[in-house]
């Protein structure tokens, strides 16, 4: 009877944890207070950080329980990962909730969702200097796009080993977005840039919002096919939200099918960063070059803005220029915030928004293309 | 991990970076080309609906007309050569007497039932004005 308790002792957590588990444990629990305690993207952060202890309690070889363990449950809902089935789904509910109304009243705007996505090229650049192959430094570069979805789609398809660190960085920057981005923005701008008050916006008829989706569908695709699922998510549900006579569809996409797969999403990628693949040196790399891709993508973005300014004659606040990392709708938040800490009656939201989608749009281009080059 | 230039070379990052922007710009700016000119494609597009109508609208006038009692007719081509005579716009009572003096038999009644087919139009004195192409 002794040695049936030893041996069922030997294969619990308890015997088979080591410090890297314990440590794993605690970062589950840091991201799981950041989402509560500070409400930092508590959807992502809440499903990450419980799937980050899910995937760290220790189990012993054979047990099938694991997420990398195939046929256990947790194996079959990352499958929906590994094969980029959910991004797709996320970006239909968030093609649901998008209002392009701004980005269709004044299109220039648009061009600042372009700049921004140079962050991504740059850290990509960044990742080939520190000894990344292609395919990891094309995943380790979409992170500077700020869009969860755009960023796992293209990691499980060229480095699904970093799925892991890639989601959590992405993820994580940006829920610092507030953190990240107001320091780069004030550095990069004077206090007289900042007071630019934008010119109010046309009014856009019904019919633009029904027929941007199906161009924007068309010749998004025809640039980059390889971003078709994502496209195609995205612009069928804006579709479904716009059309007006399938809004039990749009109500569907961006309330239950998005929060599902959110959920699944979260707790699988959490899951899947176990201690042995994500306390490593390249983890580490990968987060300090996330970091430096969100700060070049601000920076590219207000600096492009201010470079629009020379030829513009109604100018264009630059602080704008930080709204096209396309963390939606934080970034467009933190340039409202910035903009009237200088003028309380500045209000900048609105405008933000066109750039901050247009950045959903171009990271999904940016992400076709790097899969493109990766073939 | 050193930091080494030589890689990005080796792997094509450089041109893959510089081609990768220049698609992702390329392709918002063409969309924001588009989008500048779908405001005015929508304008065309409802100003040809409401032109198409209009259209058919003149056309069926004559048909309008020729659905007219032929009295009617006849009535307002009376009607119509006292307008040169009187000016426009005029008073009711000024069109009736000019009618009466030419000897058009009732001209209160058929005053009024030229008012509703439309070919006498109230203007914002209380003063007439003849329409040929309008009915009520």
């Amino acid at each position: 009877m002794e040695q049936m308790f030893a041996e069922f002792f030997a294969n619990t957590g308890f015997a088979l944890a080591d410090y890297r588990y314990l440590l794993m444990i605690l970062i589950g629990i840091f991201f799981i207070s950041l989402g509560i305690v500070k409400h930092y993207e508590p959807l992502l952060l809440v499903p990450i950080g419980f799937g980050i202890l899910v995937g760290n309690v220790p189990t012993f070889a054979g047990l099938g329980v694991s997420i990398y363990d195939e046929g256990s449950v947790l194996n079959y809902l990352y499958f929906g990962v590994v094969t980029g089935i959910y991004p797709p789904l996320v970006f239909l509910g968030v093609g649901a909730l998008t209002d392009f109304y701004t980005m269709l009243a004044r299109p220039v705007l648009m061009l600042l969702g372009a700049a921004a996505q140079a962050g991504i090229f740059l850290t990509f650049i960044g990742a080939l200097a520190l000894g990344f192959d292609p395919k990891e430094a094309s995943s380790i570069g979409i992170i500077g796009g700020a869009d969860g979805p755009t960023s796992i789609f293209l990691t499980a398809k060229l480095a699904p080993e970093l799925i892991g660190p890639v989601a959590i960085a992405a993820y994580s920057y940006m829920a610092l977005v507030p953190v990240i981005q107001p320091p780069i923005m004030k550095l990069l701008t004077t206090r007289k840039e900042r007071l630019i008050r934008m010119e109010e916006p046309r009014t856009v008829a019904k019919r633009e919002k029904i027929i941007f989706p199906i161009i924007a569908f068309l010749l998004t695709c025809f640039l980059a096919p390889a971003s078709l699922p994502l496209f195609t998510m995205l612009f069928f549900g804006n579709l479904l939200k716009e059309a007006g006579v399938t809004e039990r569809l749009a109500t569907a996409a961006r309330t239950a099918i998005i929060d599902s797969v959110t959920i699944l999403l979260g707790l699988t990628v959490g899951a899947s960063t176990q201690a042995d693949v994500f306390l490593t040196p390249k983890s580490l790399y990968i987060f300090a070059l996330g970091a430096v891709a969100f700060g070049v993508a601000t920076a590219v973005g207000v600096l492009f803005a201010k470079f629009m300014n020379l030829f513009l004659r109604h100018k264009i606040n630059p602080l704008l220029g930080a709204a096209g990392v396309s963390a939606v709708p934080d970034s467009a938040r933190v340039v409202q915030m910035v903009g009237r800490e200088e003028d309380r009656n500045n209000y900048l939201l609105m405008h933000a928004m066109a750039p901050n989608v247009s950045g959903v749009i171009g990271s999904a281009i940016a992400a076709g293309v790097l899969w493109s080059f990766m073939l | 991990m050193p930091f080494d230039f030589e890689a990005i070379s080796t792997h094509n990052g450089w041109a893959i970076a510089f081609v990768g922007v220049t698609i992702v710009f390329t392709g918002l700016i063409c969309l924001s080309v588009i989008i500048s000119q779908l405001h005015k494609l929508v304008i065309f597009w409802e100003s040809k609906g409401k032109a198409l109508l209009t259209l058919r609208l003149k056309k069926r006038q004559p048909a309008l007309l020729s659905g007219l009692p032929p009295l009617v007719q006849e009535t307002a081509r009376h009607f119509r050569t006292l307008i040169p005579i009187i000016g426009q716009p005029f008073a009711l009572e000024d069109f009736r007497s000019l009618a009466a003096q030419r000897g058009i038999e009732v001209p209160e009644y058929n005053i009024n039932r030229l008012i509703q087919e439309g070919f006498l139009v109230e203007n914002r004195e209380g003063n007439f004005i003849w329409v040929d192409e309008k009915r009520g």
